[in-house]
């Protein structure tokens, strides 16, 4: 018998019953309708798992930057402002996000036989406190490289406020993190800095440019 | 006809013509006002400010380099603040508001302006290197190009700090002429300027900065009427007269002209720094009270002396100077002249109270030249810190008359052939000096005497009856007891007791030909310490980024108390002269100064003694030029706006909005900091200004991008000449 | 046309009187909803009539419920006076609500976080990207909810699919349109352009989910037809939310930009009456080849 037919008088006679006593009963669908069934949820699956991979691929899509005198290559998100005309290798800035913009800097420090990786850092300390609102050191910590090796790292927070003085500037928290290794007789500072809300998940952001950087 | 008709029409035509093209020389008031900035000297007592003294200012750089009085800003009995708030006008409507603090980059106290550079935001932190916002500020002029009558704009606060920014409108009335130069000391107007806008701007009818509205407010009694008690600096409860006041000063009628600053703004553009390290320690200033004797008039004035003594003046005077020597002044000093005709104040050549801009001691001069004098009994007064020191009388009218007269006295030495050589007021050490003059109207038989002073003691002196013609040249000369000693002399010429002509020399230095050898050994050297500096080689080319530039010399023979000048240029344009009384031994080597991290550029290094360049040396840093600032003139049209969700009408925080370089389109755009023009983030409100403006006829991109709203880029931004602001709204849709 | 449309579409005559039509009862409600929101837009838009804030909040927050309340009084109300009910109307209404609270929003804004990579792509990738992500979301979770809900005990005749498939639409999206309307406080003429994006995607949405399922269970269409109609209410979704948002900027010039209210709501009337007449074309023709299918076997008189 076609399913159609059949379905539409069962569902006739399901309705009137379901009227009647006020219970759905149990109506059966075929095979055919079950595979259906399946392979839209399947289907469901699928075309999400694509959007995750799209969201991921479009979050993570990178750019290439290379300083061959420094001796430095790093992957680094696309649509970030990249900058090199200051006291750093190089600036990263997400100029999309709104509030204050996430930041990775790399920077190079000279370091002398005598010099700690401690004596780098409070010099950071140092001037830091001189230029920006409340900074406070959080603590010190180690963190891991792309190899592996161990690097020491720095957690702070200050505050950050828009710098115009014509206009009335927002304020935000900021939680920052440098990563501090010596090679080579220089030494290498990552600085990560994001806005204290979304500091955590931009954290992924620097594991992924730790990763991907090459010294 | 047809030929006439046809000319008449093209007549008509240009003329109409002329009726529809815009005036060019509009001036853009906005801009000047957001220029001026309102200066709080105030003093740290615990964690209270106290307000010492305001003014206003002006910003001259996108870094925040400021120009204003320097009276109101360096630490001074009066104004003994330690820190310099400056206000901004955040909006033109309303009052000035508190942002940073500043610190003196440098100034010159006597002629009394200062620079300031903004170093600190307001709370006390440090502003790094880099991360000041690209500030509004003025255009310099040419105030040498400045003629009687043409228009005054002076910007500046009309009280202290309860009132927005004003600009006031005036003419140049008259110049004002004083040792200090290059040319006229002072701009005088009628325009009516508080006390509180001195050290704002006086700007051109084409916006330019032309010259600082200046006037000193007087100390003592004298100046209690124009002082505020706006706080209760002693505690008590009570804001009254026990509380220290902050001095407002009188209405201002005198602008110090732009050109008297263009060292210290040149320095200062380019963080220029002498460090004079052998300079001795500073001489205590003067307890004794400030005096002024011997004051006469000239009709002009040769090389910084009178021409010729006056008494009277014929009709159609157009230039009259009164001479007068004085003693114990200081930068503190606050003079003035009055001058009153037919027993009415003139205004036109009256000096307000003002700071005294020359040396402890000397001869000064103040007039005026290329103005008329209306005829009449004319009194001059000088009054010292509100005091009246003495005056003197000049009759200007009637005819000229030809009465015996000495002028234009010129010292040398004689050479073999009895020609007078030298540089005309310096002659080296030697047995005789010799002065020349003019002489006119003279009658034989006349009686008439010659006085030389050294040190302001007679050293000799000759009367005699006048012999030659009535017309010419004469020589005298003087060989005192021990020969010519350094320092500095004085010759007064007479006519039958009367002062005809009076002139200054100095002595110093070691014959070398006809001139002295005064400075010598004069070089440049790189050294990481100044005592390094004396023993590294003298070279005259550096590279570029060298820690300090220092400039060497020996000298000689030069007395205690000469007047000499160092000046030094970069690219021909200089950006330090300091002139002060030689206070060092008489003879000696390696006087050393020093230029700390001199940027590229051609450096020349002169030494004056009494104006007169005596020795110089030329050294080039790196590509011997200056860098080039790519914000060095501000003009252009000034992008504001606000950005603004859509589906609220709210303004959106933190939306960064990027301004594309005319190289690039919007599609080109990489996220490049190199191919920027400019970024700007919206503030709480959604406003965002971008402080660069953007020049003139071109075109440049935007793009926009905030997270969860559909981007914007968009090609051919672009504004014309006549369009010096642009406000515009910017409409994000969530995306 | 809508006495067409009822001819064409509505279950056979035996049935007229015991179970409700529904095309012209939805024509009805998207039409009265687009009048609303024209006459709101153009207000605002030419009038630039404006309330207090939280005037213009509560009239937002009315707007986001004027479907559910039009819903209730053209689609469920009449129900109870019918034979044969569709009783499950407001089960599902309730649960597409509840489902886009505790799943769809949080999926869609914290787990895809849309809002932070789609917007800046380009249309193509937009409208991509939108498919992927909360359209195949919000398409899956009112397919799920029809499914365990209707699929198949509510379904008496092609026309409960498209029923139950709208009162998804208006439980999910009346949820959604709430929600940014309580969130992001829009004016009360974008609120109306807000409440016309959310019908237009949810209303094509779910008509071609509704589709889908008539088409599976009526039909007892080959296999791939239920999901391509549901990957087709995911991509209708997508391009509406992908479109409206380029319509609704307007260009940047030196002179600023303004928003474009009035061509926002011409491409989601558009989208609106595009689907409608999409949607039903495909389910005239499917009932018209059921009908001829049945009376082929079974006589004209269906005996």
């Amino acid at each position: 018998m076609p399913n159609g037919a059949s379905a539409r008088h069962t569902a006739a006679a399901g309705a009137q019953m379901e009227f009647e006593t006020g219970r759905t009963p149990a109506v059966q669908i075929t095979p055919r309708q079950r595979w259906s069934i399946a392979l839209t949820y399947i289907m469901i699956a699928v075309v999400f798992a694509f959007g995750v991979n799209q969201r991921d691929s479009a979050l993570n899509q990178a750019s290439a930057y290379s300083n061959l005198e420094a001796g430095i290559s790093a992957q680094y998100p696309a649509r970030w402002l990249l900058e090199e005309a200051g006291p750093y290798i190089f600036r990263l800035r997400d100029m999309a996000n709104r509030g204050f913009n996430t930041v990775i800097e790399v920077s190079a420090a000279p370091v002398g036989s005598d010099t700690s990786e401690r004596n780098i850092l409070d010099q950071l300390t140092l001037r830091r406190a001189q230029t920006l609102i409340d900074y406070a050191v959080l603590g010190y910590d180690v963190y891991h490289l792309a190899d592996n090796t161990p690097a020491i790292s720095m957690s702070y927070s200050y505050v950050s406020r828009d710098a115009s003085p014509f206009l009335e500037g927002v304020s935000s928290i900021v939680y920052g993190l440098d990563i501090l290794t010596i090679r080579r007789g220089q030494g290498l500072i990552i600085s990560f800095r994001a806005d204290a809300d979304i500091y955590e998940r931009e954290l992924e952001t620097l594991r992924w440019f730790v990763q991907n950087l090459v010294f | 006809m047809p030929r006439r008709r046809d000319g008449l029409l093209l007549l008509l035509l240009l003329l109409s013509a002329g009726f529809w093209t815009p005036s060019a020389a509009a001036i853009d008031l906005d801009r000047v006002k957001r220029a001026t900035v309102f200066i709080y000297q105030a003093k740290s007592i615990g964690n209270d400010l106290i307000i010492k003294c305001v003014s206003s200012g002006t910003l001259i750089s996108a870094d925040g380099l400021i120009i204003t009085n320097a009276h109101s800003v360096l630490p001074r009995r009066q104004c003994d603040g330690d820190q310099l708030i400056i206000s901004l006008n955040v909006d033109l409507a309303e009052q000035p508001i508190p942002k940073y603090r500043a610190e003196i980059f440098g100034a010159d106290e006597g002629v009394d302006i200062a620079i300031l550079r903004i170093a600190r935001e307001l709370d006390g932190r440090l502003i790094a290197e880099g991360e000041l916002p690209i500030l509004p500020f003025a255009d310099i002029g040419d105030a040498d190009a400045v003629l009687i009558d043409d228009n005054l704009i002076v910007a500046g606060f009309p009280d202290l700090g309860n009132r927005p920014v004003t600009t006031t409108r005036g003419t140049v009335t008259a110049f004002i002429t004083e040792p200090t130069g290059p040319g006229p000391s002072w701009f005088k107007t009628r325009a009516e300027i508080p006390g509180t806008m001195s050290g704002g701007g006086a700007y051109n009818s084409r916006g330019q900065l032309i010259g600082i509205p200046t006037s000193a407010p007087l100390v003592g009694a004298a100046a209690a009427a124009s002082c505020r008690y706006i706080a209760d600096t002693d505690g008590d409860g009570l804001v009254n007269a026990s509380d220290s006041c902050v001095p407002i000063g009188d209405f201002v009628s005198t602008v110090r002209p732009i050109s008297h600053a263009r060292g210290l703004i040149r320095g200062a553009r380019n963080s220029l720094k002498v460090d004079v390290i052998s300079a001795p320690a500073l001489i205590p200033p003067p307890m004794n009270p400030p005096r002024v004797s011997r004051m006469f008039f000239a009709p002009s004035v040769v090389d910084g002396a009178p021409a010729t003594v006056v008494g009277a003046m014929p009709n159609n005077t157009k230039s009259l100077f009164l001479f007068f020597d004085y003693d114990n002044m200081s930068a503190e000093t606050v003079y003035e002249l009055r001058v009153a005709r037919d027993g009415i104040p003139d205004t036109t050549f009256s000096l307000p109270p003002v700071r005294w801009s020359g040396r402890e001691s000397g001869v000064w001069h103040i007039g005026s030249r290329e103005q008329a004098w209306a005829n009449g009994a004319y009194e001059f007064t000088l009054l010292i810190n509100g005091a009246s020191v003495g005056s003197q009388r000049i009759v200007v009218g009637g005819a000229a008359r030809n009465r015996p007269q000495f002028s234009d006295i010129v010292f040398g030495t004689l050479d073999s052939r009895g020609a007078l050589t030298g540089n005309g007021s310096i002659l080296p050490l030697g047995d005789i000096a010799s002065a020349r003059f003019l002489f006119a109207n003279m009658r034989g038989g006349r009686p008439w005497t010659a006085i030389w002073y050294y040190g302001g003691v007679e050293v000799a002196r000759s009367v005699d009856a006048w012999s030659d013609d009535a017309h010419g040249a004469k020589v005298i000369r003087v060989a005192p007891e021990g020969g010519l000693l350094p320092g500095q002399y004085r010759l007064e010429l007479y006519i039958e007791g009367a002062l005809s002509a009076t002139s200054d020399f100095i002595v110093a230095g070691r014959p070398a030909g006809p001139l002295p050898e005064i400075f010598a050994n004069l070089r440049h050297t790189s050294a990481e310490s100044p005592l390094a500096a004396s023993l590294a080689p003298a070279a005259s080319s550096f590279p570029g980024g060298i820690p300090a530039l220092y400039a060497l010399f020996d000298w000689r023979l030069i007395a205690a108390g000469t007047p000499w000048t160092l000046r030094w240029l970069v690219d021909d344009q200089p950006f330090y002269q300091t002139t002060q009384p030689w206070l060092t031994i008489e003879s000696g080597a390696d006087f050393t100064l020093a230029l700390a991290n001199p940027p590229d550029g051609s450096y020349t290094l002169q030494l004056l003694v009494d104006n007169l360049k005596v020795a110089e040396q030329d050294a080039i840093v790196g590509i011997g030029q200056l860098p080039i600032d790519r914000l060095a003139q501000f003009e252009g049209t000034i992008l504001s706006g606000r950005v603004i969700d859509s589906a609220t009408g709210r303004g959106l925080p933190s939306v960064t909005i990027v301004l594309i370089s005319a190289d690039y389109t919007a599609e080109e755009f990489e996220w490049r900091e190199d191919q920027i023009f400019a970024l700007a983030a919206t503030d709480r409100n959604g406003d965002f200004l971008f402080a660069r403006p953007l020049a003139f006829d071109t075109y440049y991109s935007v793009v926009i991008e905030a997270d969860g709203y559909i981007p914007h880029a968009a090609d051919e931004f672009f504004f014309e000449p006549d369009q010096p602001y642009a406000d515009i709204e910017i409409a994000m849709v969530r995306g | 046309m809508l006495p067409e449309i009822r001819r064409q579409s509505d279950p056979a005559p035996a049935d007229a009187q015991s179970i409700l039509p529904v095309w012209r009862r939805l024509s009805l409600q998207l039409a009265v909803l687009t009048a609303v929101c024209l006459v709101i837009v153009l207000i605002g838009e030419f009038l630039q009539l404006r309330f207090d804030a939280r005037i213009e909040r509560l009239l937002s927050l009315a707007l986001a419920a004027l479907p559910l309340v039009l819903w209730l009084l053209i689609a469920v109300l009449p129900e109870y006076r019918v034979a044969r009910p569709r009783r499950r109307l407001l089960g599902v209404a309730a649960v597409s609500a509840l489902t886009a609270s505790a799943i769809g929003l949080p999926l869609v804004q914290d787990f895809l976080r849309v809002s932070e990579w789609l917007p800046l792509q380009s249309v193509i990738a937009r409208a991509l990207g939108y498919t992927l992500s909360a359209g195949i979301v919000d398409a899956g979770l009112k397919f799920v909810v029809l499914r365990y809900l209707i699929y198949p005990q509510g379904l008496r005749a092609r026309g409960d699919a498209i029923a139950y498939a709208f009162a998804g639409a208006v439980g999910y999206g009346g949820l959604v349109c709430l929600a940014t309307i309580w969130r992001q406080e829009p004016s009360w003429d974008i609120a109306a352009i807000y409440l016309l994006t959310n019908l237009a995607i949810q209303f094509a949405s779910s008509m071609f989910i509704g589709l889908g399922i008539a088409e599976s269970y009526f039909s007892d269409a080959y296999p791939l037809a239920l999901p391509v109609n549901v990957l087709a209410a995911a991509t209708s979704a997508g391009v509406i939310t992908a479109l409206v948002g380029g319509f609704m900027s307007g260009p940047l010039s030196t002179a600023g930009n303004v928003d474009r209210p009035l061509f926002a709501f011409a491409l989601l009337a558009g989208a609106l009456g595009a689907t409608l007449g999409i949607v039903y074309f495909l389910f005239s023709n499917a009932e018209r080849r059921e009908r001829e299918a049945y009376r082929g076997r079974w006589g004209a008189d269906g005996i």
